[in-house]
């Protein structure tokens, strides 16, 4: 009986093609399998299966997607550039956390009693989320550059302290927690006006008011955001591709060695390009902030929205325009995972769970980017 | 004719070898070693001999041919069923463990010593072998604190704790001096005394005439011919080499510029290697335009440090690097670029170039920050970046189907067409040249080398760092030899002899510098 | 001063049963690195050893076929991992952040599941978590008594890393796994099988952070609830690997360093000034950690000790 061996050969041209085609794979092999898991606990992956169809076929499962989809359009552009030069940010919650921060700081002086006219609020806050997560980005890059500290593991710490911070600040006690004395005056009023109390032990600040939060695109309960992400977008698809910021990244990311023989500063382009992302996921969280949660809650660590867009920054091969629709993609995963919760009473961590599923079939996908097995009838 | 005699310890019939990409390695070769013979490999760089060698140490598979070990017919799919057979390799860059100790590398992979490591027991027996062959080891200091001559012995032992008694030695003097040569092939004849089966693999031709029994050359993948050294002179076995007329000299010019002013000068430079050793040491010398200066040393005696130096991308420890007159010792790589200095390095495609980018990408490398490749210093001109990668491809001959395949899929000798392409933009003032013609093969070398002789005639300074004496001695106007980081002294290059320059690298001699 | 001795027993056992949970991880990353293979994926296996752990532990009633179940599905996906990295030499990195991603999705869910589906199992929990022993009278000794009334686990963790130490460094098993890290190809030509070893290790070391997670549930806050619970003990349990040098006795400092510094804040309440910033002081492991982390790569730098040569580095023969 000829036996069929396994070879496993070089590919020697690398089609442009395939990585597109290995992320699709990836994407459906991770549902289906995640889908498998459902047997562990005695359900049918059916039921899971059907969840997923249902939210991929309703247009408005489809806009919330979209909705949802909103943040990790950020975070995952965040990480186009420094993923290019070989910089593992991985610090992108963190950052995405301290742009909330940033951005909920105008709201706070707002319910203590500083004004501003309304109109500046959302720039402001704009503004100061970007400040917030590109100076959070820095400390990485920086500690990189200069010492060559391991930035998987220093980004990494940082979102946890990150995480802390916001405990910190919205803990019953903490000084943007909602029952601050401080807010006696605007908001406790604001609340009775609603005929609303304040929950005791509620861990969150107050709410982010009617004109500091985006508008939203007529017709849908789309956030306006998408407008701004789809322009950052093409914007970062031009930087990496005609620029010579886009350029030198690229060499770095190729050989750190050749870049440094070539001239090219490191620390000048690590910082550079780190305050770029920083800045790209402080500007998510402001989005999810002033779209979405509408309080500084830890709540905001729910998704993971940072995590979701390392894995959509892979996934879209850190093609920015690719990184909209992906996003977009893993958004519907969110609601899939919220709709999870809903019928099976399962975590909404489940969907973090897929995107960890997708993750890894793409990693090992990827060797068939530069192997090609082939099965051969032999001895 | 190979005849399996009993004599016949090694017979590799008919190997064949392809590495992707369609490159023939080992081409129907049939080679046999003789039982207490020393049996020379001889060949260019990349003529086979090191992939057949492998072969026999089983770390590649042949796609076809047969294996004989004393006679059987043998299947080796892995070092260990090579080891099993008795054959013990020594290899070109060590195999060793830089932070473990001597006797940890040499019983690496026994099961002799126990599973609680007897350590002891191992020391003795070092220590007995390097008695009986004669030359000296510290078994307990770390691989990283020996000499590259110490090192070669490390690997030797190992072979022998392995109770081999068949040796092929990779290009085993490439690293030595000449004194510690001509101690090795000592050691290697009282070994071929005891019995012991050598296969000597080298591409120098005087070694493989004064220590081997047989000589066997391979060109191209190819056997060309067993022979005796009693029957052959060097020129016969160079035209087997090379096939063809080998010119040992090209036709070089009498130095066209004379220039007073020199545009390097290095003033009692100190330079620290990776492992925090003094790498250069005190050196002092100037270079001037018009002329190429030959550094020749053993590899590691800190002409590699020095280059970086050179180039900016290694801080000295003290003392002063001045080019066209302006203090340059702490300057980053982009001032250094900026005066004019062309920098070809020794690894061609971790260093030199960017392998996954594609040429137009690699050709701008450098320039890439300057009008008009650039707008405003930040938007990317394709039209001119594209012409100008055009243009270098055509001036230097770059074989490519065009310049947006990426750098990995050229050759050898094709890349570092690329990286001359790049650094010889814009006519240089000083090159450095670190070991340009590696790996390369003839035609790529004489390439290289006519390169270099044409931008000296331009009035560039070129620093040519090489290990080949043979083309220090074709292209140096002046010699310059370096022993453990030590200027040894500057020859002008038509009174040198080899004799000399060999006591230089050796550290034997000395000479006022010129 | 005997209410402050016992405070300070008190906190050393803290101490001492917290910071196994890094040694038990630590050591199962030295294990893996110095094999010369890193596992980003640590503390994804440890929320996966968690809740396999507890979960096993309450359907069995014994915690410690919850310990071995976290092994061995630890050390399952963990070979996902090995076969990632070693037969198919793919980035490391990207694998083990995968692992990690995909073990904190399903180890959660999995948890909340568990809480719903199982809820009258949870009245169960004090009867399979592991209790200090205390030894009478050597426990009451100031400070060395802490040694004495810790769970058995502490013990069994610290004679681990004895032995870890010992194998690595004085065995012919530990030399083959270090000739690995730092030089496959010379371990490759000395005839060792270098694939096999880093699957070895990989896979042990993924099953040393499944018996951390389930420590951490078992021995230290048993609970079954639908949110992470490792909380970056795992990545810091990677900088720990760094700061030990990748040895394991230096591990042993690093880890109950840090299990005291985790406590720190609840022992920083007692004063009354830090105690509305109790949720920053949480964060003191983390901060900690990136500040030893850099003290470390300047030290690297200007000594040049590093990781086994080979760390992060696929090997392949031709």
């Amino acid at each position: 009986m000829p036996r069929i061996k396994i070879k496993v050969e070089r590919r020697l041209i690398v089609s442009k093609k395939l990585p597109a085609l290995i992320s699709i794979i990836s994407a459906i092999a991770g549902i289906l399998a995640g889908g498998l898991l459902f047997l562990i606990v005695g359900r049918s992956p059916l039921e899971a299966y059907a969840i997923v169809a249902e939210v991929f076929s309703d247009p408005k499962s489809l806009m919330g997607a979209v909705e949802i989809g909103i943040p990790i359009m950020f975070t995952s552009l965040a990480l186009v550039l420094p993923f290019r030069m070989a910089f593992f940010n991985i610090g992108g919650e963190g950052q995405f956390y301290m742009g909330a921060i940033g951005a909920m700081i105008p709201v706070i002086l707002y319910w203590g009693g500083v004004d501003l006219p309304h109109g500046l609020y959302l720039p402001i806050m704009a503004i100061l989320a970007a400040l917030f997560g590109g100076v959070w980005a820095l400390v990485p890059a920086f500690l990189r550059a200069k010492w060559k500290v391991n930035e998987i593991l220093t980004s990494l710490m940082m979102n946890f302290i990150a995480w802390q911070f916001i405990w910190y600040l919205v803990s019953p006690g903490g000084p943007w927690n909602e029952a601050n004395p401080a807010f006696k005056e605007r908001y406790l009023a604001y609340l009775k006006e609603q005929g609303v109390s304040i929950i005791p032990g509620f861990k969150g600040t107050p709410l982010v008011p009617e004109f500091a939060r985006p508008p939203v695109i007529p017709g849908t309960t789309i956030s306006s955001a998408l407008i701004l992400a789809i322009i950052i977008a093409i914007i970062m698809y031009f930087i990496s591709t005609r620029t010579l910021l886009g350029y030198e990244v690229r060499v770095v990311g190729e050989s750190e060695l050749a870049s440094r023989y070539a001239g090219i500063n490191y620390m000048r382009l690590v910082l550079i390009v780190m305050f770029i992302s920083g800045v790209l996921a402080g500007l998510g969280g402001f989005i999810n902030l002033s779209s979405d949660l509408l309080k500084l809650t830890p709540e905001i660590a729910a998704p993971g929205y940072g995590y979701a867009g390392i894995i959509a920054a892979w996934l879209s091969r850190l093609n920015p325009i690719a990184c909209i629709l992906v996003a977009v993609f893993f958004g519907a995963l969110t609601q899939v995972g919220y709709t999870m919760q809903q019928y099976l009473r399962i975590s909404h961590f489940v969907s973090v769970g897929f995107e960890g599923l997708i993750f890894l079939f793409l990693v090992l996908g990827d060797f068939f980017i530069h192997y090609r097995v082939r099965l051969i009838r032999g001895e | 004719m190979t005849i399996i005699s009993e004599d016949t310890v090694v017979l590799l019939k008919d190997i064949v070898k392809t590495f992707p990409g369609g490159v023939v390695a080992n081409d129907h070769i049939t080679f046999d070693l003789k039982r207490g013979e020393i049996h020379g490999l001889l060949g260019e760089n990349g003529a086979g001999k090191t992939t057949l060698m492998n072969i026999l140490y089983g770390l590649y598979k042949p796609d076809s041919g047969e294996i004989y070990i004393k006679g059987r017919k043998v299947k080796i799919s892995s070092p260990k069923d090579a080891i099993k057979h008795g054959i013990g390799l020594v290899p070109q860059h060590f195999k060793l463990v830089e932070v473990h100790t001597v006797i940890e590398n040499i019983i690496l992979g026994l099961k002799e010593y126990g599973f609680v490591l007897r350590v002891k027991e191992a020391e003795k027996k070092i220590l007995e072998l390097a008695e009986k062959y004669g030359f000296r080891i510290d078994p307990k200091a770390k691989i990283w604190q020996l000499s590259m001559g110490e090192r070669q012995y490390v690997e030797i032992i190992k072979a022998l704790f392995r109770k081999a008694d068949i040796l092929i030695l990779d290009e085993p003097t490439t690293v030595l001096t000449p004194q510690e040569t001509k101690q090795l092939f000592n050691v290697l004849r009282k070994m071929r005394e005891e019995g012991k089966s050598i296969i000597f693999i080298t591409h120098k031709l005087d070694e493989a005439l004064s220590l081997c029994d047989r000589i066997t050359v391979l060109r191209k993948g190819k056997k060309v011919g067993t022979v005796t050294p009693d029957k052959v002179t060097k020129v016969d076995l160079a035209k087997m080499m090379v096939g063809r007329e080998v010119l040992f000299k090209i036709s070089k010019e009498e130095k066209k510029i004379k220039a007073k002013e020199p545009i390097l000068i290095i003033e009692d430079l100190n330079v620290l290697s990776d492992k925090g050793v003094l790498a250069v040491k005190n050196i002092s010398f100037k270079v001037y335009p018009g002329e190429i200066l030959g550094i020749a040393g053993i590899a590691g005696s800190g002409q590699e440090e020095l280059a970086e130096a050179i180039a900016g991308l290694r801080k000295p420890v003290s003392g002063k690097i001045i080019i066209k007159g302006r203090d340059v010792t702490n300057a980053s790589p982009k001032d250094i670029y900026e005066l004019k200095v062309a920098y070809i390095p020794e690894d061609r495609v971790r260093v030199g170039s960017l392998p996954n980018l594609s040429l137009w990408e690699n050709l701008i490398l450098k320039h890439h920050r300057k009008e008009p490749l650039v707008k405003n210093k930040i938007i990317l001109n394709f039209k001119e970046i594209f012409k100008f990668a055009e243009e270098r491809k055509k001036e230097f001959d770059i074989m490519a189907p065009n310049i947006y395949v990426p750098a990995r899929t050229l050759s050898g000798g094709n890349l570092q067409k690329l990286i001359l392409a790049r650094e010889l933009t814009g006519n240089p003032d000083l090159i450095l040249a670190v070991y340009p013609t590696r790996g390369l093969d003839v035609g790529a070398t004489e390439y290289v080398r006519k390169i270099l002789l044409r931008e000296r005639d331009r009035g560039a300074a070129v620093i040519l760092i090489s290990e080949e004496l043979d083309e220090i001695f074709q292209l140096s106007d002046r010699i310059a030899v370096i022993h453990n980081g030590e200027l040894m002294g500057i020859v002008p290059a038509e009174q040198a002899t080899i004799e000399e320059i060999g006591l230089m690298m050796g550290g034997a001699l000395r000479k006022q510098s010129s | 001063m005997v209410d402050f001795l016992v405070m300070v027993n008190k906190f050393l056992v803290s101490t001492l049963t917290v910071g196994t949970i890094y040694l038990l991880a630590t050591l199962g990353e030295i294990i893996a690195e110095r094999s010369g293979v890193v596992n980003l994926g640590l503390e994804g296996l440890m929320e996966i050893g968690a809740t396999v752990g507890i979960i096993v532990a309450l359907l069995t009633g014994s915690p410690w076929i919850g310990f071995l179940a976290a092994m061995a599905v630890a050390a399952l996906i963990a070979s996902i991992h090995a076969f990632a990295t070693v037969t198919l030499k793919l980035n490391q990195f990207a694998s083990g952040l995968a692992i990690y991603i995909f073990g904190l999705g399903i180890g959660v869910t999995l948890r909340e599941y568990a809480r719903s589906a199982y809820a009258p199992l949870l009245l169960k929990i004090p009867e399979v978590r592991l209790y200090p022993i205390e030894v009478p009278v050597l426990k009451d000794i100031p400070i060395i008594g802490a040694l004495f009334s810790v769970n058995v686990m502490v013990y069994i963790s610290i004679v681990l890393c004895i032995v870890l130490w010992f194998i690595l460094f004085k065995t012919r098993v530990g030399l083959n796994i270090r000739s690995v890290g730092e030089n496959p190809a010379a371990a490759d030509a000395a005839g060792i099988n270098v694939f096999r070893i880093r699957y070895y290790c990989v896979i042990i070391g993924g099953a040393f952070a499944g018996v951390a997670g389930a420590y951490l549930m078992l021995g230290h806050t048993p609970q079954i609830m639908g949110a992470p619970i490792i909380l970056g003990r795992g990545w810091i349990a990677i900088a720990l690997v760094i700061f030990a040098f990748w040895n394991p006795i230096r591990a042993l400092f690093g880890a109950f360093l840090f299990g005291g510094l985790e406590l720190a804040y609840y022992w920083l309440q007692s004063i009354t000034t830090l105690r509305s910033y109790i949720p920053l002081l949480v964060a003191i492991p983390h901060v900690t950690a990136i500040v030893l982390l850099t003290i470390m790569s300047i030290e690297a730098l200007r000594k040049r000790i590093g990781a086994p040569a080979a760390l992060g580095i696929p090997y392949s023969r031709e």
